[in-house]
Formats: C-alpha cells, structure tokens, sequence
C-alpha cells in the first residue's frame, strides 16, 4: 500500500477526521460525541491506497437499537414500567425475529412478547419445540388488545427507556395464563 | 546497464525475475530491462513484485504487489482486516451516546 496515505472519515457526519497517516495499525482522533434519539446506524471509514492509486476501505459501525421483551406477568395489561420490568428477554436488536426462552413463573401468568411498533408486525408465534401456534389475546379476550396486524391482536403502550427516549412498544399476550418454562418462536 | 547482466545476456534471453534491495532500486530497473509479467523480489521488506503494463513513471504505480501464494492468487491487493473505535460497543441502546473527546481507532 502506499505510505502515509491513509484517512480516516466520519461518513455519517460527512467530515474527514484525518489523512495522510502512517500504516502504524491504530489512530488517536478526536471525535464529535454521537447521541441517536431513534434506531439509527452512525459510520466511520479508514481508507487507503494501493500502489496502483486504488483505493480500498473498511467501515467501523455503531447501531442504535432498541430492546425487545419478553416475560410472564399474572396481570392482564401491561404498564410501560412492567414491560420493562419482563425478565426473560430484554436484548437490544434489530428485529423481533428470535426464539425466547421464557422461564416458569411459577404459578400461571400470561407470557408476554413486547416489541416497537416500528419493528413491524410478526405473523407467528409457536412453541418452539413442538410447532404448535399460541393463542394470543384479542380484543374479545380484553379491549386494549384492540389492534390488529397479521391477523395477530397487540396493545400499544408508550415506553421510556433508560436514556429518556419515548417508543411505543407493541403488546401481545397470550390468551390464557398458565405456568410452566417454554420457548417461543416469533417470526 | 552492462552486456553481462542477466537480464540481457543472450545465453538465456530476457529473464522475469530480478532481486533488488529496496522500492527505490525497483523503480530505477531501466526500461530495457523490464518486461511486461516480470517479477522482483525486495529483499529490505521480504515481498514480491509484478511489473504491470506501460507507459512506466518509474515509480511504485509501475509495480502491484504480487502474492505467491499458489496458483490463481493473481496480485495481492492490500486491504484493511479490522477497523474499530477502541472500547466501544458495536450495538448501543437509542438515546445512548458514543463519547466525543479523543479516541483511538485501531
């Protein structure tokens, strides 16, 4: 490659950090802070050049995403605190697509799926090991279940998360209460 | 240039291959000495060369790094492995924030 040619840009923000650097495998820059109020990706790219004037690259990434729950809860509804508060799942991701592994609670509560509206909507949820379709509750089961997508009834409810940032989150419970460990499959 | 160098001596016609000390002495290989595919070997930094097509500035451009790695590796292109800020996560929560200030990026 060629010497001292490399550069470093933050693509997100359109501004170039540093060029003309040695190939010394690392870079002290200083950078803008970077705060994302919704689902967003932010970019940086270090590029170089060959000898023959080509320029080749490679891209450093930041995702910012949401978290997706799932839990037992005896209650009907859920409050926004409550469906932080489900203990089974709360992993940052991209989409609802997973298997959740949702622990006994003990006695029977509903098994709860909460996921941002933003997400879209699933179309399944199955017992994992067996195939066999939930049954989720619908409107009929309690009114805030009143939403429908994929022929799959939700509640919307408005959440904070840690960083103070507002999403509505997507509800959907099933339609009995029972007790037992199980896995489910939402896609 | 000299009637008893190797690249010339008509015992064994134009030779492909060279071994030079360094990129400087690779670009000051005169042009009657150079053929189109030929490989040079630099000793300083251990890598192998390949002559690419004219016109020759007498430069580095003349030359693509050539890997000898087996058969249908062609020119080794340089390329980044790995790019990364140091310390921070790939995936953050929204509203989080990823610190200004001085930061190393390996």
């Amino acid at each position: 490659m060629k010497a001292n040619a490399i550069a470093i840009d933050d693509t997100t923000a359109g501004t170039q950090l540093a060029t003309g650097l040695a190939n010394t495998g690392s870079a002290t820059l200083p950078i803008a802070a970077v705060t994302e109020l919704a689902v967003a990706t932010h970019t940086w790219t270090i590029q170089g050049v060959n000898t023959q004037n080509v320029a080749f690259s490679r891209t450093a990434e930041v995702n910012w995403w949401d978290r997706v729950f799932a839990g037992t809860n005896a209650n009907p509804e859920l409050t926004a605190n409550a469906i932080k508060g489900l203990s089974d799942s709360a992993n940052l991701q991209a989409g609802f697509a997973g298997t959740y592994s949702y622990a006994d609670p003990g006695s029977a509560a509903y098994h709860y799926f909460c996921a941002p509206d933003a997400m879209g909507s699933p179309s399944s949820f199955v017992e994992a090991s067996t195939g066999i379709p939930w049954s989720m509750a619908t409107a009929a089961d309690d009114p805030a279940y009143s939403n429908v997508a994929q022929g799959i009834s939700y509640a919307l409810v408005a959440v904070l998360n840690t960083f103070g940032v507002e999403t509505t989150y997507r509800v959907y419970r099933t339609a009995t209460s029972y007790s037992g460990a199980y896995t489910l499959a939402v896609s | 240039m000299s009637s008893d160098d190797p690249i010339l001596d008509p015992r064994f016609g134009p030779m492909p291959f060279i071994s030079v000390a360094n990129s400087d002495q690779l670009n000051l290989i005169p042009t009657a000495w150079r053929r189109v595919g030929m490989l040079a070997f630099t000793t300083e930094d251990s890598n192998y060369w390949q002559l690419l097509n004219p016109p020759w500035t007498g430069t580095d451009a003349d030359w693509a790094p050539f890997c000898p790695c087996g058969p249908g590796t062609g020119y080794h292109n340089p390329a980044f492995t790995s790019f990364a800020l140091q310390g921070q996560k790939a995936v953050l929560e929204v509203g989080d924030t990823v610190p200004g200030g001085t930061q190393d990026f390996l």
